[in-house]
């Protein structure tokens, strides 16, 4: 398990990868609690969209059940008007990084070329 | 403790940090505060030993679609405050066992996991998960994991070093997980409490802490039961360390001014938990001084002094506040007082913040009655011949002068006189009160021609008018009864008491 210095240096690689950051979380699968977490605006409550995205994860994993794929949940990509959030698992499914950014300083690709990169650097 | 509070829609989970004591519980719940970006609290913290817990709150992560809401209690290391660790650790949803990982640190680890799995299978209910957070991972003899895996069978074990915050967050969010799945067992077996917990705030669990103590002191008195003695030598051992706040005098607005001409009322046993030193047998010396009713005196110093068979009780005049807290740190710094001079003082003493009247509180010290100087040469002059009395007096001279050089390395000025000092096998004790915390000088030896004086007066308003009542033939010359060894000082003393009498010739006050 990388320890919560790593993780905060992990989210940090990032942010200095793209612009448009907003706000990343590595989050407890389980608990919806973050392992690590950093924001760029006071008014996005990251503690409450991390819990809830990891809502989020368990209900599409339920689906997957539920819908009997053998496969693996790898990433979830949502659009908002003016925003990007990407959720990516880590390997092992336990753990999440959770990422929103500004939709009109960046686009999906580079967030998500960045996020995989920077996620497979962590042990 | 899981708690479902369906108004709040959250879980409410305990995770308690345990382990010996210096391990890093403290130092890790500090780390996780400031990772967490949430305040911790240490209620009655003295000198950064945890006397009751550390807390931390915090709200993160969904359960069911419920907050978890977390209350991150450390438990007090010290093996004498063992009562408030079980109390604490009975009330975990998950456990931080956290361990220092020198070599010399396992014996001890595996002794307090032993006592922790106890404190947990005495709680009962679904199993309470424990991760053994190995701290100080940094030390450069750290022992393998392995070898702390191997003392703590069936338990997680992660790396940590809390002075730099490393590991405590996954270690904590680890026991939420466990917290979670007992929550799950306690769903299953439908044993989940609902509604708002007892405890919500720090404040709610130290006064709770402090109600079960103040229960157990009281069975404890009732049942005659004296084993909580080694709290208090604990209590004093941490005040100890920081002995060097001295007293210090409260704001003056925090004293009545007015002068009380009732009689305040004297402490209880009932006073409030925190108000009483030694936290623990103090209440129950109360409860056996204040068993003895009696209604306090006051001397024309103004200060107030009762005594009941076996204590003495004393209220220094200034010693008296409109509020608690005030009374609170006076009495802190005056129990400092007591315990740094434990080595001087007899014992065993107890200072209480008790009530003292509408809107006041006044500071207590209880003294255990001793003999005194005085008590054993009244006995003397009742049992013995003038060669006896003098024989006495010569020793108390010397025990006195003992005393004087003694008490002067003693953490306060005292006034000693035949009342204040009392004779143990060790040697002179100063049986008297203290000064009041806000009248604190520190000790000082005192010149020669200030023992010579003191030596004089003591002697002499203990037997000058006793030395009048035999005729000057039956006194023996004092030259055959002093010893080489004796000090001048006393010599000359009782010379000038036996001149003062009127015994002035050399068949008594001579040296030959």
């Amino acid at each position: 398990m990388s320890t919560e210095k790593e993780l905060a240096e992990m989210i940090g690689r990032i942010e200095a990868d793209m612009s448009g950051f907003i706000a990343a979380s590595v989050v407890d699968l389980e608990s919806g609690m973050t392992l690590a977490a950093k924001s760029a605006r006071n008014d996005f409550d990251l503690t409450v969209a991390s819990a809830y995205n990891s809502e989020l994860v368990k209900q599409k994993l339920k689906i997957m059940k539920a819908l009997g794929l053998k496969t693996t949940l790898e990433d979830v990509l949502l659009t908002l008007g003016d925003q990007i959030h990407l959720i990516k698992l880590f390997p092992g499914g336990s753990t999440f990084l959770y990422l929103a950014a500004e939709r009109a300083s960046t686009n999906l690709a580079i967030v998500r070329n960045s996020v995989m990169r920077h996620v497979a650097t962590l042990s | 403790m899981a708690v479902l509070d369906a108004e709040q829609n959250s879980i409410v989970l305990r995770i308690v940090y345990d382990g010996p004591p210096e391990a890093g519980k403290t130092t890790s719940l500090r780390a996780l505060s400031a990772s967490l970006a949430r305040p911790m609290t240490t209620p009655a913290e003295i000198g950064e030993r945890t006397l009751f817990f550390d807390w931390v709150e915090y709200t993160g992560g969904l359960f069911e679609g419920h907050q978890i809401r977390c209350q991150i209690v450390s438990v007090p290391g010290q093996a004498v405050l063992a009562h408030r660790r079980t109390s604490l650790l009975q009330t975990a949803d998950a456990v931080v066992f956290v361990s220092d990982s020198s070599p010399s640190a396992v014996e001890t680890t595996r002794s307090y996991l032993a006592e922790m799995r106890t404190a947990l299978d005495e709680a009962g209910g679904p199993r309470v998960g424990v991760i053994l957070q190995a701290n100080k991972r940094d030390r450069p003899d750290a022992v393998d994991v392995s070898a702390l895996q191997a003392a703590a069978p069936g338990t997680a074990v992660l790396e940590s070093v809390a002075t730099s915050g490393t590991g405590v967050r996954e270690t904590f969010v680890f026991a939420v997980r466990l917290a979670l799945d007992r929550v799950r067992e306690l769903l299953r077996t439908r044993t989940l409490s609902f509604g708002a917990p007892d405890v919500q705030t720090s404040d709610q669990l130290l006064a709770q802490l402090q109600h079960l103590e103040s229960e157990r002191t009281a069975i404890a008195s009732r049942q005659g039961l004296e084993d909580s003695t080694q709290a208090s030598s604990a209590f004093r051992e941490v005040i100890d360390e920081h002995h060097s706040a001295r007293a210090t005098s409260p704001g003056a607005a925090t004293l009545r001014k007015a002068a009380e001409s009732d009689a305040p009322h004297p402490p209880t046993a009932g006073v409030e938990s925190g108000t009483i030193w030694p936290p623990v047998d103090g209440r129950i010396i109360l409860q056996e001084a204040c068993a003895q009713n009696f209604v306090p005196r006051r001397l024309q110093d103004g200060d107030w002094i009762g005594e009941v068979e076996g204590w003495k009780f004393h209220a220094p005049r200034q010693a008296i506040f409109t509020d608690p807290e005030s009374g609170r740190r006076s009495l802190i710094d005056w129990a400092r007082l007591h315990a740094a001079g434990q080595r001087w003082f007899s014992g065993p003493r107890v200072v209480v913040l008790a009530p003292s009247g509408p809107g006041t509180w006044r500071l207590w010290q209880i003294v255990k009655r001793e003999e005194s100087l005085r008590d054993v040469l009244v006995q003397a002059i009742e049992d013995n011949s003038p060669e006896g009395l003098l024989r006495r007096l010569l020793q108390a001279g010397r025990q006195l002068l003992t005393a004087i050089d003694s008490l002067a390395f003693a953490p306060c000025r005292l006034a000693i006189t035949v009342d204040t000092v009392g004779v143990t096998n060790g040697g002179p004790l100063y049986i008297g009160y203290l000064p009041g915390p806000f009248l604190i000088r520190p000790g000082n030896p005192m010149s020669a021609e200030n023992r010579t004086t003191l030596l004089r007066r003591e002697l002499g308003a203990l037997a000058s008018s006793e030395l009048r009542t035999h005729p000057k033939e039956a006194f023996p010359p004092l030259g055959s009864i002093i010893r080489r060894s004796d000090p001048p000082a006393v010599v000359e003393a009782l010379r000038v008491l036996l001149r003062d009498s009127g015994l002035v010739d050399d068949s008594v006050a001579g040296t030959s």
